[in-house]
């Protein structure tokens, strides 16, 4: 068997306890702007039991006239939803920002009907014991597309 | 006791061990490029979307734009076959890992953040320093993975309770992830009263129980593993999200040497029984 110098346990140790103490910090103290030591928030919220549930959606308007909901996804308009929530602030103060998306969905997806207004709403369900009760949506921001 | 740390971190692994999983996870790669951090080949047709991370920002990373995801995506790849064939192992690994890196903090610097990358991040970079460096190198990376694993685990039930206060167990969390992203089987499991409530319980206590991972051995062992991998296909069944990229990482755990992969079999006593493979040459790797 071989073993490693003292030179060489030395460094790792280091590295190792480098990284520890720097996931330590962006756990206890951090936010997601310190990736890949930010802390592990998935799910790490609190709904009450009585709480809402809120979710953006994003509907759109054809050409054809239609008014279809349309997927926040990479492979519908280029992003991810969780990346529209993170960035709603944005999208709010400055609403052409949406022309992106539907630039984008007229790329990857060509043979769909072009649309010609985005509207993004916030489908809220209200909980009553932790379970949904009732549902709405709350329109946010829209865009006419140019 | 700066001695029996020193025999815990640098315990002895076979170099078989490191070989497999560094095949395992070099391999996986692609399919996390094209699926699981996938989200970049979208950022590239969203320029200003682009926000970055601290890390990011401090290099003074570019954004992602077409050119840079496809020559990114090639280098990368390119080297994990290198380093997954079993050539150049510390130079392609290293590529890999600060390429991958950058691929990851491309992947989160559109306003969303995972937390799922922890551990296959840390192999990356520990994987190429094992590569013929002798058995105390290997037993130091896959124990740097193993705890990359659990700290994933372990931090999360922190962050809950960080973010999410005590009440967090008691809550409707679970349900929130249903509503917004359940399948079939997760509405179903929702609709039986109570099941999320003990869900949540569970997902809680096992994460703050986690480090045992890494002092538990044989049977126990494999149950605990058992235990992650059954609450991994759960969630991805419920609610989609697998968590691959760390679920892969699990394997560190796991004797991968006296797997009969390739030609050269881990040799060992009769059925049954487990082969001794520690300090066998004849299972060094395939260079």
């Amino acid at each position: 068997m071989r073993g490693l110098t003292k030179l060489g346990k030395i460094w790792r140790l280091g590295a190792a306890g480098a990284v520890i103490a720097a996931l330590g910090y962006g756990t206890v103290l951090g936010d997601d702007d310190l990736f890949p030591f930010g802390p592990m928030v998935q799910y790490a919220f609190s709904i009450p039991p009585d709480g809402e549930i809120k979710s953006l959606h994003l509907k759109a308007e054809t050409v054809t006239g239609a008014r279809v909901e349309i997927p926040i996804e990479p492979y519908y308009v280029g992003i991810r939803r969780a990346e529209l929530e993170g960035q709603l602030s944005r999208y709010l103060a400055k609403p052409e920002l949406l022309q992106s998306l539907a630039d984008a969905h007229e790329r990857i997806r060509p043979a769909d009907p072009r649309l010609t207004k985005l509207i993004v709403v916030t489908r809220v369900i209200t909980l009553r014991d932790r379970r949904p009760a009732w549902t709405k949506d709350v329109e946010r921001v829209s865009w006419v597309v140019r | 006791m700066g001695g029996a740390l020193e025999r815990w971190w640098f315990a002895p692994v076979p170099a078989r061990r490191v070989r497999i999983l560094s095949v395992i996870v070099y391999l996986f790669l692609p399919l996390d490029m094209m699926l699981f951090t996938g989200s970049v080949w979208g950022h590239a047709e969203n320029p200003s979307g682009y926000r970055p991370v601290l890390v990011a920002r401090l290099l003074h990373l570019p954004g992602a734009s077409p050119v840079l995801v496809y020559a990114l995506f090639a280098v990368v790849i390119g080297a994990a076959l290198v380093a997954a064939w079993g050539r150049l192992p510390r130079a392609a690994g290293y590529v890999v890992a600060t390429g991958y890196l950058y691929w990851a903090l491309l992947a989160m610097s559109y306003g969303k953040v995972d937390h799922d990358h922890l551990a296959l991040v840390v192999a990356l970079f520990v994987l190429p320093t094992a590569a013929r460096a002798g058995e105390e190198a290997a037993g130091w990376a896959m124990r740097c993975v193993q705890i990359a694993v659990v700290a994933a685990y372990f931090l999360s039930a922190y962050a809950k309770i960080r973010h999410g206060g005590w009440e967090w167990p008691n809550g409707a969390t679970f349900q929130w992830a249903v509503s917004r992203r359940g399948t079939f089987f997760g509405e179903f499991v929702a609709s039986i009263p109570g099941a999320l409530l003990i869900g949540q319980w569970t997902v809680l206590l096992a994460e703050t129980a986690s480090p045992v991972l890494l002092f538990l051995r044989g049977r126990a062992l494999y149950a605990a593993l058992a235990f992650w991998g059954l609450f991994h296909l759960l969630t991805w069944a419920a609610i989609t999200i697998h968590f691959l990229p760390h679920v892969i990482c699990l394997a560190a755990f796991l004797p991968l040497e006296r797997a009969a992969i390739g030609w050269k079999r881990a040799r060992g006593g009769a059925a049954g029984k487990p082969a001794s493979v520690v300090g066998d040459d004849a299972v060094e790797p395939v260079h």
